[in-house]
């Protein structure tokens, strides 16, 4: 994400055990703070009905803990019973807040799709799966790949939210730091307080506090703590009772895998964690 | 007091008694000192003292008085004097039964303690909602719940893994299916269409189809695990939250207790808010969600930490001082034992124990209740209940809707709180003896009889305390002061009212009636303070608006429609009196009463009795006359007299014996045939003996004869002849008193019959003499003459023919 770009819209997925409130509201508030319009997206598994033409294809149904064989009505009412409780959740969460939002089913490659509806600025929100057993599931990391790998900006929220209130984090290790800016932006708009963990020169914290006050933000309410270096270990240190509400940092700042180290941070503190892109 | 002459009308001085208030010292009532009860009650303030010092179960107190009498003003007093030695009794407060809800559990307090405990408990939950949610949010929680987290987690993502690599070696894609999991062939990372796969090397279509059937199994057994590692996960963390609440939550609870560690039962109850607390503490740090999930689950009332609040039921306060006195002015079943209110959530009347509202048994709990009787008895079920709450000592909050079947809502038992009550049910005596007469509970719980007087003996003292009375009434009703000619008045009035001028009334409504209205008259006449003429204007006016009837009366005797005559003489024919008494006003009326006699079987015929329209009394008043006459003049012969009264022109009831010696002195002028006088009219019962007797409302009835003769204007000869007994209750009206001081009207005092017949006949009644007769030509000797003369005539006629077929006079 380019330093004072503007971002278009939020993309909620609202498939995979995302269509929760807390999640929903998390994107919403997002989309509040930044001014942005919330599009949930439904993931239809396409190929799902027509493997009911496979017999030996079956489903391993969680309610009843058996294997039933595939129905290709039955599968294709569900996913549209599950679409619609989906919108109903976030016409419900965004109407509360009185922010513009966007439902759209969407069937094919995860990837295709993101790669054609996202762009630079916008921000792809991903849920925690509750269950382990989604995370390995075809889709999921297929959308977590795609997500992942596009323009866009990630955010990662944990199934469990321990607050909602409280400083936006911002891991800072360059000058001009996107997290920086994107983090200043919303602690503005919250009227949260800004905590900067940096990691570099000396210097570079002065300037990360400076460059915070240039957003707006007054001193009382931007902290910079100084972490040794930007392991997810050195973040967790940075954020020792910071009480944060949120932690930002650029994609790449801790290394490779964002997916890895934004999904250990956010399970460690119970926060969500928004990767941006450079 | 010497004797009455009876041939001589009383002197003005006996028709009035003026007041005496030489012994008190005041200009206007203003400088009165205030009068909280009325005294010169010694029986009923007796009465009243040893109930309310009587701690023995039942000793409860009646009290009863005249209506009008307002006796719960002097109750009232004196039952503030005793509570005001008795120490404050408890509070009451009910608290959440957080085992049986629906049985809220009642505490009983140190006097003035249950707001602090209310407001403790309040305090201890506001700073919870605060620390428990920072505790759980704090480093260290979130730590220790995400190292369980983390361990489950990876212990769950193990597994998982190894079946994905697995199922992605055999190239075999895991599905997320709206309800479950399933399997499919993959190809370059992408699920193989039906069509595709069908079209593939059997071989191959054979290779995964047996992969995905040994993925299925592994599957299978790994989301089976499932639910164990969550539980497994969900208790470790259930711990960890119970261990952070625990700490969270101690020192607050300990704080709390500690203030309240000489009460038990309230340690008990802070104990029980803490164990609820750790199993609920997802109220205070999920309270929306766990609001949302409560509002889906069922029907709640108000918020979620409702549960843990006081209801203070009843409360002393710093200013109260002893024990409370409360009456309770509108006795409904709820308005006296409490009642459990309901709100309507969801179309659907639900309620809990901060919707137990206190009655007026809880309220007066320690103290004494006052309940006018009347109120009691026609409130459905309140009597009912109040005995219940005697007998049991304890009061039970009842449902009315229950009792009466109309509804079979969620309701409560809330625990019985004891009850130590004096009850004190006031009202008049005739409910009193009603209903102790047809309920035997009422001696049961009603031991005590407080029995107000309706009026009290005149004398210097009780005229002084009817004057701070009327001081009394008019300060707290916000009326002008009287001046002493004014309280004169009033008190005067108060003896006309208990017709009797050595008595006055304590009927303390009319009294403030009176009080009320002479201050009206007294504004209208632009004056500050109000005087006997105002007093005297609004005696007048009350008459006035209540004399349309006696009005019309007197006008049919003006235009002799009724005939009555005030001058000349008649013989067997006299002027009685009597009273109507219509929604308080009673008035005299002169009635003309008649006899007729011939020989007969010694029977006098009531004629009133004879078409139903005479009562009992006057009836006997009637057969009276026959134990007269008989023992006076038929001593050695039988009686042979037919006789009838009747009472001319009524056409209504005749009830009382008043009449009985005007009867007697119309027989005997017929059967002496002596005219009697017209300008006299006449009251009095009469015994067997002759003895003239006390009769009621004398004053009305002089008065109702006085305005008839003025009317046609006074003669000077005219007047009433009264029982001499009833002297003593003159309060006559000022025109009257001013008439016979004037010598225009009299009222004569009459001892006797003979001395009454004297006075109508002008002829001497005449005793026996030495020879056992009445001197010649005195009434005596004409009726004993007259009646031999019937039994010789009825000897006579009785050998030829019946006596009843026997000739008239």
């Amino acid at each position: 994400m380019a330093a004072g770009s503007q971002h278009h819209q939020v993309i909620l997925d609202l498939h995979h055990g995302a269509a929760e409130r807390a999640i929903i509201r998390a994107a919403a508030e997002l989309a509040q703070l930044l001014g942005l319009a919330l599009h949930g997206v439904f993931l239809e598994e396409e190929a799902l009905p027509e493997l009911a033409e496979l017999p030996f294809i079956r489903e391993f149904r969680l309610a009843t803990g058996a294997w039933h064989k595939l129905d290709r009505e039955r599968i294709a009412d569900e996913q549209r019973a599950a679409a619609s409780e989906a919108q109903r959740l976030l016409d419900e969460v965004a109407g509360a807040l009185g922010i513009v939002r966007l439902f759209e089913v969407v069937s094919g490659d995860p990837a295709l799709f993101i790669a054609a509806t996202s762009q630079a600025g916008d921000i792809i929100v991903v849920a925690q799966p509750r269950l382990p057993a989604e995370r390995l599931v075809h889709a999921t990391t297929h959308w977590l790949e795609a997500a992942h790998g596009c323009a866009a900006s990630v955010m990662l929220v944990p199934q469990a939210l321990v607050r909602r209130q409280g400083p936006v984090a911002a891991v800072v290790c360059a000058r001009s730091d996107p997290a920086l800016h994107i983090a200043a932006r919303i602690a503005a708009a919250a009227g949260e307080t800004l905590l900067l963990l940096v990691s570099g020169p000396p210097e570079l914290a002065s300037d990360a506090a400076a460059q915070a006050r240039a957003t707006g933000l007054p001193s009382q309410r931007i902290v910079v703590r100084s972490i040794p270096g930007v392991t997810p270990e050195d973040v967790l240190q940075g954020l020792d009772a910071g009480n944060e509400r949120l932690v930002v940092l650029a994609r790449g700042a801790c290394g490779v895998d964002d997916a890895a180290v934004s999904s250990h941070i956010a399970a460690s503190r119970g926060v969500p964690v928004l990767v941006v892109e450079p | 007091m010497p004797p009455l002459d009876p041939a001589s009308p009383l002197p003005p001085e006996r028709l009035y008694r003026p007041a005496d208030l030489t012994a008190l010292s005041f200009a206007t009532t203003e400088e009165l000192a205030p009068l909280r009860e009325l005294v010169d009650q010694p029986r009923a303030h007796e009465a009243i003292r040893f109930g309310t010092e009587m701690g023995v179960r039942g000793f409860n107190i009646f009290a009863i008085g005249a209506i009008g009498a307002h006796i719960q003003g002097s109750v009232r007093a004196l039952l503030d004097d005793a509570a005001g030695k008795r120490p404050k009794p408890s509070d009451w407060v009910y608290v959440n039964n957080f085992v049986t809800p629906h049985r809220p559990v009642a505490i009983s307090l140190p006097p003035g303690r249950a707001p602090a405990l209310d407001k403790a408990v309040d305090d201890l939950i506001d700073d919870l909602k605060v620390s428990l949610p920072g505790a759980f949010e704090s480093e260290d929680y979130q730590k220790r719940r995400s190292a369980i987290e983390q361990q489950i987690r990876g212990r769950n993502e193990h597994a998982f893994s190894a079946l994905r690599d697995k199922a992605t070696a055999k190239g075999i894609a895991i599905l997320r299916t709206p309800m479950g999991f399933a399997m499919a062939p993959m190809k370059d990372g992408q699920v193989v269409p039906p069509a595709e796969f069908n079209a593939w090397p059997a071989e191959q279509r054979h290779a995964v189809q047996t992969a995905i059937e040994e993925l299925e199994k592994d599957l299978e057994e790994t989301l089976r695990a499932l639910p164990r590692l969550e539980r497994e996960q969900r208790d470790a963390v259930r711990e960890l939250d119970r261990e952070t609440a625990r700490f969270a939550i101690a020192q607050p609870i300990e704080d709390c207790k500690s203030r309240f560690a000489d009460l038990p039962k309230v340690v008990q109850h802070l104990e029980a808010i803490q164990a609820d607390i750790l199993e609920n503490v997802a109220l205070f740090i999920n309270p929306q969600a766990t609001g949302e999930e409560a509002a889906l689950g069922g029907m709640r009332l108000g918020s979620l930490f409702d549960r843990y609040e006081v209801n203070v039921l009843v409360t002393r306060t710093d200013g109260e001082a002893g024990a409370p006195v409360i009456e309770d002015v509108h006795p409904t079943l709820s308005n006296l034992v409490g009642r459990i209110e309901h709100l309507a959530v969801q179309g659907a009347l639900v309620t809990n124990f901060r919707l137990i509202k206190a009655g007026s048994l809880h309220r007066a709990n320690g103290g004494a209740l006052m309940i006018d009787l009347r109120n009691l008895l026609t409130e459905p079920l309140s009597w009912a209940a109040l005995k219940r709450a005697l007998l049991r000592q304890e009061i039970v909050i009842e449902d009315v809707a229950r009792f009466m079947g109309m509804t079979t809502t969620v309701t409560l038992e809330p625990d019985p709180i004891p009850l130590d009550v004096k009850v004190v049910l006031f009202g008049d005596r005739m409910l009193y003896y009603m209903l102790a007469s047809l309920d035997p509970d009422t001696a049961q719980h009603f031991k005590v009889l407080a029995d107000f007087d309706d009026d009290v003996d005149r004398s210097p003292a009780s005229e002084a305390m009817i004057a701070r009375l009327i001081g009394s009434i008019a300060a707290g009703a916000g009326l002008k002061p009287l001046d002493r000619g004014g309280v004169a008045r009033v008190i005067e009035h108060a003896a006309r009212l208990a017709d009797d001028a050595s008595k006055l009334t304590l009927l303390v409504e009319s009294i403030h009636d009176l009080v009320a209205e002479a201050s009206y008259c007294a504004g209208q006449g632009g004056r500050g303070v109000v005087t006997r003429v105002d007093v005297e204007q609004a005696i007048a006016q009350q008459r006035r608006r209540a004399s349309r009837v006696e009005e019309r009366g007197r006008e049919m005797i003006l235009r002799d429609i009724a005939l009555i005559a005030t001058t000349g003489s008649r013989v067997g024919q006299i002027n009685g009196l009597s009273v109507l008494s219509l929604a308080g006003h009673a008035f005299g009326q002169p009635t003309r009463i008649t006899s007729r006699v011939r020989p007969g079987a010694g029977r006098i015929v009531d004629i009133e009795r004879e078409v139903e329209l005479g009562g009992p009394i006057h009836s006997k008043g009637v057969l009276i006359l026959s134990g007269f006459l008989g023992g006076r003049y038929a001593l050695d012969t039988p009686m042979s007299l037919y006789a009838s009264l009747v009472f001319e022109q009524s056409y209504g009831g005749v009830e009382g014996d008043s009449a009985s010696s005007a009867e007697l002195y119309a027989l005997l002028s017929v059967l002496a045939e002596v005219p009697l006088r017209q300008d006299l009219a006449v009251t009095g019962s009469v015994d067997q003996h002759g003895r003239v007797q006390a009769i009621g409302g004398v004053n009305e009835k002089i008065e109702g004869f006085f305005d008839v003769c003025a009317a046609r204007g006074l003669t000077g000869t005219q007047g009433v002849l009264i029982p001499e007994s009833n002297a003593q209750h003159l309060m006559l009206r000022a025109d009257v008193v001013e008439a016979c001081a004037a010598g225009r009207f009299a009222v004569f005092p009459v001892r006797t019959i003979d001395q009454g017949i004297q006075l109508l006949t002008g002829r001497a009644a005449g005793e026996r003499g030495g020879d056992g007769k009445y001197p010649e030509g005195s009434v005596n000797r004409l009726v004993e003459d007259r009646l031999a003369a019937f039994a010789k005539a009825r000897q006579a006629f009785g050998r030829d023919a019946p006596p009843e077929a026997s000739g008239g006079t």
